[in-house]
């Protein structure tokens, strides 16, 4: 296993009052009172953000048709078919997990439980816009690091998503060190720290990496199907 | 209706709180929900018209949320305000001055920590005259019993956002019409659908909050 660790500043991840005010909806003329709540949370979870993530790229990864999962270092995940067909043809599997940190979490729930619901709300949009920012630069980063070996890789996969089970966090996790990246899972499988995400990034010769990962999904009336973020 | 009471729902509406709050910028300085319900009541306004003032005015909130003219944070105001003009009026729903619709029990479904959409489900059918009891996120099948149990004649509100916790909905909709079958059950979430509503067993499926509510505006009607 090749163990690749990722830490990020906030600023680095370029995220602005823009980006968050169009993942809550508006695209233009955005209600000045929520741009100023925006930037003034944004320069909060900036101090509070501890961003942190890693890959793990395992060689020993073997697809199973008849039962359409994975065997990773001898840990069986199925990922359901829909996900697996995105899979099977990589040679190796890429275990991702990354997080924006406890910091934020104490934050969101601070703000809601003194009454601060709007500003609540905008901390938890632009924590979950950190995360997935700081896994856009890790998959990049995967990319480039495969293309140099004359390899491509696939979408990013998570449990809890287009038929993959939450419990399999716990076959994923296992396949990390202990603590890795200070994410804990509950009884329930979610991931503490709130605002991190998991998952499998297939890598292979005859992979590809498609546009927009969610039209794959076969909720055709998903509410989030045209979301852009 | 009296002009206190048209300009107390019109707070509401556009999530005036109270004459300190600088939202929404037009109405800057103005008094806000607390001032006129406080107002209403001292003119003599019952406080059931002043709860049957706030249902309309929530009401359109949760239109123009639907019809994508307003977004999450408009309607977390109207919700704040609302809550504002409510806080004066919980006494009577206390002493039984106003009887509230019923009891709505919400809760995000064991597996899922997204709360957002339960939340402003809860606020719009507290808006709406129920009482809401709001169990959190991560709930499992055993509290949604007990309080069901608690509250006979509620109403249940089921909320994921996960494909995978969505699945979860059928067991926890199957116990509950196990143990109490007359108690109506509705579901929602991003990735649900009606079919899939009907295939848990489910009585409704809420695509926004304001389907929530219409809902059981019909069930007590």
């Amino acid at each position: 296993m090749e163990l690749l660790d990722y830490r990020f500043d906030f600023k680095e991840l370029n995220i602005d009052a823009g980006i968050i005010l169009r993942t809550m909806g508006y695209e233009v003329d955005s209600p000045e009172h929520f741009v100023d709540l925006t930037l003034e949370i944004l320069e909060k979870i900036g101090s509070l953000a501890d961003i942190e993530g890693g890959i793990a790229v395992f060689d020993d990864f073997t697809s199973e048709v008849e039962t359409t999962s994975f065997q990773i270092e001898g840990i069986c995940v199925h990922p359901g078919k829909l996900i697996f067909n995105y899979l099977k043809q990589a040679d190796k599997g890429a275990l991702f997990v990354c997080t924006a940190g406890a910091k934020i979490d104490y934050l969101i729930h601070h703000l809601f439980g003194e009454g601060k619901s709007v500003e609540g709300y905008i901390a938890d949009v632009i924590g979950s816009v950190t995360v997935e920012a700081a896994v856009d630069r890790m998959q990049d980063s995967l990319k480039n690091k495969m293309q140099e070996r004359g390899m491509s890789i696939t979408n990013r996969y998570s449990p809890g998503y287009c038929g993959w089970h939450l419990k399999e966090q716990k076959e994923l996790f296992s396949l990390l060190p202990s603590g890795y990246c200070n994410i804990t899972l509950s009884d329930s499988c979610l991931m503490q720290p709130t605002k991190s995400v998991s998952g499998l990034i297939g890598i292979g010769a005859n992979v590809k990496q498609k546009p927009y990962s969610c039209r794959i999904c076969e909720l055709s009336h998903c509410l989030y199907r045209d979301r852009k973020f | 209706m009296s002009t206190t009471i048209e300009l107390l729902s019109q707070c509401v509406e556009f999530g005036k709180i109270n004459k300190n709050s600088p939202y929404p910028p037009s109405m800057r300085g103005q008094d806000g929900a607390d001032e006129y319900t406080r107002l209403a009541l001292d003119e003599g306004v019952l406080p059931g018209e002043i709860l049957d003032a706030l249902i309309p005015a929530m009401t359109n909130v949760g239109v123009k949320f639907s019809q994508n003219k307003i977004f999450i944070p408009e309607m977390l105001m109207a919700a704040k305000a609302m809550s504002e003009s409510m806080k004066h009026l919980k006494p009577f729903f206390v002493s039984g001055d106003v009887q509230r619709k019923g009891t709505f029990i919400i809760g995000t479904v064991f597996g899922d920590l997204h709360d957002i959409g339960k939340n402003l489900v809860g606020m719009m059918i507290e808006g709406a005259g129920w009482e809401v009891i709001d169990l959190g996120a991560d709930v499992k099948t055993e509290r949604f019993l007990q309080e069901v149990a608690k509250y006979p004649g509620c109403v249940v509100g089921l909320s994921a956002l996960l494909t995978t916790t969505m699945t979860h909905m059928e067991t926890i909709v199957k116990a509950i019409k196990q143990q109490s079958p007359e108690t109506k059950v509705m579901v929602g979430g991003a990735p649900l659908s009606l079919d899939y509503s009907q295939s848990i067993g489910a009585d409704f499926y809420a695509r926004d909050p304001q389907g929530a509510v219409v809902y059981l505006e019909k069930l007590v009607a």
